[in-house]
């Protein structure tokens, strides 16, 4: 027979009169086993939990069941607390009153107070027949899944081969980079991001604690914390990328020219049908683009397949599934941009073109070589207008939030546009200025004083072409004057949305998303790294929009997460 | 940076850039037949043909040969490109009445039967399959072989060469259509022609 502590802890607030207090306690003292009852408030804290040992040693209380608000916050302390005082771990139970307090609403007192203890009963009756082997959990497969291989799944990656452990790094694309590798020079500092970028994506290509799968998409994952099976989708490149050694004659070989998606299919430069998205790629491997090829469309050019000194090309490839086994995945799935086409009055115009595109422009390494010419004749825009909250901060358009870096970035673009066309003028139409970040609104600053920026508060209402030029109609509200003005490339910051796979990919994983589509965190405030399912976490934007430097950050945490679920300490086992 | 203006645009492009590839980076439509993007100029067809103008002056130019100049003044649809392409179209019409890609131009351009009489020769002699040889591949197999109305596509000896390696880059690039792949080996004219060694009549 074992002696039963129930602890309940009660706060005015959350708990209410959700509990009947005195009624509670002599309910709970009348059942078996139950040797001490007792509802105290603030056992969350040092002096409650402090408190709660000293009665487990003075009753000799040898099995516990504390109710506490929100056990996803309290529990682990409560739980190390109590395993300070001796009790085995399967002696310990916790009961979440939140299931119940958060029900909608209280509207049955009734219902709420049997239900509460019908959970506190449960609890007690479970430790009657708890035993050490039931708490036991399997052992932890210490190797990583990461999706996504954007710069936020490339730092979880890195962090946690570093500590020891193997990582498998899921790339949609054929090469790992992410967006980032796209951008002209970031902000605040003006870094290249490819100078910067490119060596971290060879360390990764390079490590040998992970294994990078690029071309693939996970199928279906089973399993939980710590033994998840995966299903990786292989998709078929038409390149034996074990025998090729990406010497590259294919791609200058092939007589398919194609718009260069990683260009934007901007008109300045094109790609092949057989390529890699860039001189650059990790790794650096080709895949054949099956729409286009004209092995594929007309059966009849197999010149990349006869050139290649190796025999690489395999047209007959297909689709192969991989299954793997994983202790904890990261999904750092990333974003897309929202598409101009959401925008319809915007959408047709060449030159008006997204945040992405004009990095593109802007890129010293891009498809201009650093020349900022716009898509529709090749000339340099004179006159360039910057539409800040393009689609975000818009309920209409299914984007109420902020995107958070289009107010930086665009500042970025219109100042790097300065230094390169010293006479042109830049206008940058904005609703707010958010530029909250280390330096960042001193760099905002620079580009109005230092630029000439012009920055008008208001909003676009229409762009039409007219001529040559762009009209861009709006408000400048600080004035309340309506404002027409000409200009030769209107550039929209764009609204971060989740990427397309990402949605599918929470349905997999079975882990929640916001209403928008981005991965749902475990507690918005405590636990950001956490999915609702254990052994999930995220990193970077596919989690919600933020810049390069919170991404990395993020993509840091993630990978501590990850390591100390693989340290597999007693506190980490209890969680499992 | 170059500056020229092509159908009234104005466009801007690299030095080096040919009026062909101004126009077509921008959207504005030339016909070609001998003409591929990544394989070098030929100037064969005279499809491409443009009017420029220079201080006042205004003459016939191929546009996949001519580099851009600054100021430059280009029309691709005149009314005398446009008489100009038309006689072209119906001189390959003639030529090659069979050609799919031929018979879409001549339709676009309003031509019906053409005044001469069909030839049924299939090849127009555009060199796309050479410059494919000798460029991509680099087997450098096929060549022109003879001079005037003697002039053909062949390779020495009018043989399959043995040092074909297929990639069938003279096949997909054929605009007419003439290069065949049959078991995976590409056909050519000469090899369908009633004697071999011997030009086509």
């Amino acid at each position: 027979m074992s002696r039963t502590g129930v602890f309940i802890c009660y706060c005015e607030m959350k708990v209410g009169d959700a509990i009947d207090r005195d009624g509670l306690v002599q309910t709970v003292r009348e059942w078996p086993d139950v040797g001490y009852a007792s509802i105290g408030e603030d056992m969350c804290l040092d002096p409650g939990l402090a408190g709660l040992r000293r009665i487990i040693a003075a009753e000799k209380i040898d099995a516990v069941v504390v109710a506490t608000c929100t056990s996803a916050i309290h529990a682990a302390a409560i739980r190390a607390a109590l395993t300070l005082s001796g009790l085995e771990p399967h002696r310990i139970r916790i009961v979440d009153l939140e299931t119940h307090l958060s029900w909608p609403p209280r509207a049955n007192l009734e219902t709420t107070r049997s239900g509460i203890i019908e959970s506190i009963r449960q609890a007690v009756d479970g430790l009657r027949t708890a035993t050490p082997e039931t708490r036991t959990a399997p052992p932890i497969v210490k190797r990583a899944l990461v999706i996504g291989g954007g710069i936020a799944g490339i730092q979880t990656s890195l962090d946690i081969a570093d500590a020891g452990y193997e990582v498998l790094l899921v790339e949609k694309t054929s090469s790992i980079g992410g967006h980032m590798l796209q951008y002209a020079e970031v902000f605040p500092t003006l870094d290249c991001p490819q100078c910067i970028g490119t060596p971290k994506m060879v360390e990764v290509g390079q490590h040998a604690k992970i294994k990078i799968l690029a071309c693939s998409e996970v199928e279906s994952v089973s399993g939980s914390v710590g033994d998840f099976t995966v299903t990786i989708r292989r998709k078929a490149t038409y390149v034996d990328w074990a025998k090729c050694n990406g010497c590259g004659i294919c791609q200058q070989k092939c007589l398919t020219p194609v718009p260069s998606e990683y260009n934007r299919r901007l008109p300045f430069a094109q790609t092949r049908a057989i390529s890699t998205p860039f001189a650059q790629a990790v790794p650096n491997k080709p895949v054949i683009n099956r729409d286009v090829c004209g092995h594929f469309t007309t059966e009849l050019c197999q010149v990349c397949a006869k050139i290649c000194p190796l025999g690489a090309i395999d047209f007959e490839q297909q689709d192969t599934l991989t299954e793997e086994k994983v202790g904890a995945i990261v999904v750092a799935a990333g974003f897309d941009l929202m598409p101009k086409s959401k925008i319809g009055e915007f959408a047709k115009d060449p030159d008006i073109v997204d945040g992405i595109d004009f990095e593109r422009i802007l890129c010293p390494s891009g498809p201009t070589a650093g020349v900022i010419r716009r898509p529709s004749d090749g000339r340099e825009p004179r006159e360039v207008v910057f539409v800040s909250c393009a689609g975000s901060r818009d309920p209409e358009l299914g984007v109420p939030y902020c995107s958070r870096v289009c107010c930086m970035y665009l500042a970025k673009q219109a100042l790097l546009y300065k230094h390169v066309v010293h006479d042109g003028q830049a206008y940058l139409f904005y609703m707010d200025q958010r530029t909250t970040g280390k330096g960042y609104e001193e760099f905002a600053k620079r580009a109005v004083e230092e630029y000439g920026v012009v920055y008008l508060r208001g909003r676009v209402s229409k762009i039409f072409r007219d001529g040559d030029q762009l009209m861009v109609q709006g408000v400048d509200t600080l004035s309340g004057a309506k404002v027409e003005i000409p200009c030769d490339l209107v550039v929209l910051g764009m609204a971060m949305v989740p990427s397309e796979e990402a949605k599918g990919l929470a349905r997999k994983l079975g882990i929640a998303t916001n209403e928008h589509g981005f991965i749902a965190e475990a507690h918005p405030k405590l636990r950001p790294l956490e999915t609702t399912a254990p052994g999930i976490f995220v990193a970077g934007t596919a989690q919600g929009p933020r810049d390069i430097p919170d991404s990395v950050a993020m993509g840091s945490g993630a990978a501590s997460m990850v390591m100390e679920l693989f340290s597999e300490s007693p506190q980490t086992r209890l969680r499992l | 940076m170059i500056n020229l203006t092509i159908d009234g645009k104005k466009l801007q492009v690299t030095d080096g850039a040919t009026i062909l590839e101004a126009a077509r980076m921008f959207g504005i439509d030339i016909p070609t037949l001998c003409y591929h993007p990544t394989l070098s100029a030929h100037g064969s067809c005279r499809l491409c043909s443009v009017e420029i103008v220079q201080r006042g002056w205004s003459r016939i130019v191929i546009s996949c040969l001519y580099p851009a100049e600054e100021g430059l003044e280009v029309k691709t649809r005149s009314p005398r490109v446009l008489r100009l392409r038309r006689g072209i179209v119906e001189l390959l019409l003639a030529r090659c009445p069979s050609s799919e890609r031929i018979q879409v131009l001549a339709r676009q351009l309003g031509i019906g039967k053409p005044r001469f009489e069909p030839d049924e020769r299939e090849c127009i002699l555009c060199g796309l399959c050479v410059r494919v040889c000798h460029e991509t591949s680099e087997k450098k197999l096929l060549n022109f072989v003879g001079r005037g109305f003697e002039k053909e596509v062949a390779a020495p000896f009018y043989e399959t060469p043995q040092e074909c390696i297929a990639c069938g880059g003279c096949a997909y690039v054929c605009p007419t259509g003439t290069i065949r792949m049959v078991d995976g080996k590409p056909e050519f004219l000469w090899q369908r022609a009633k004697k071999p060694g011997q030009g086509e009549a």
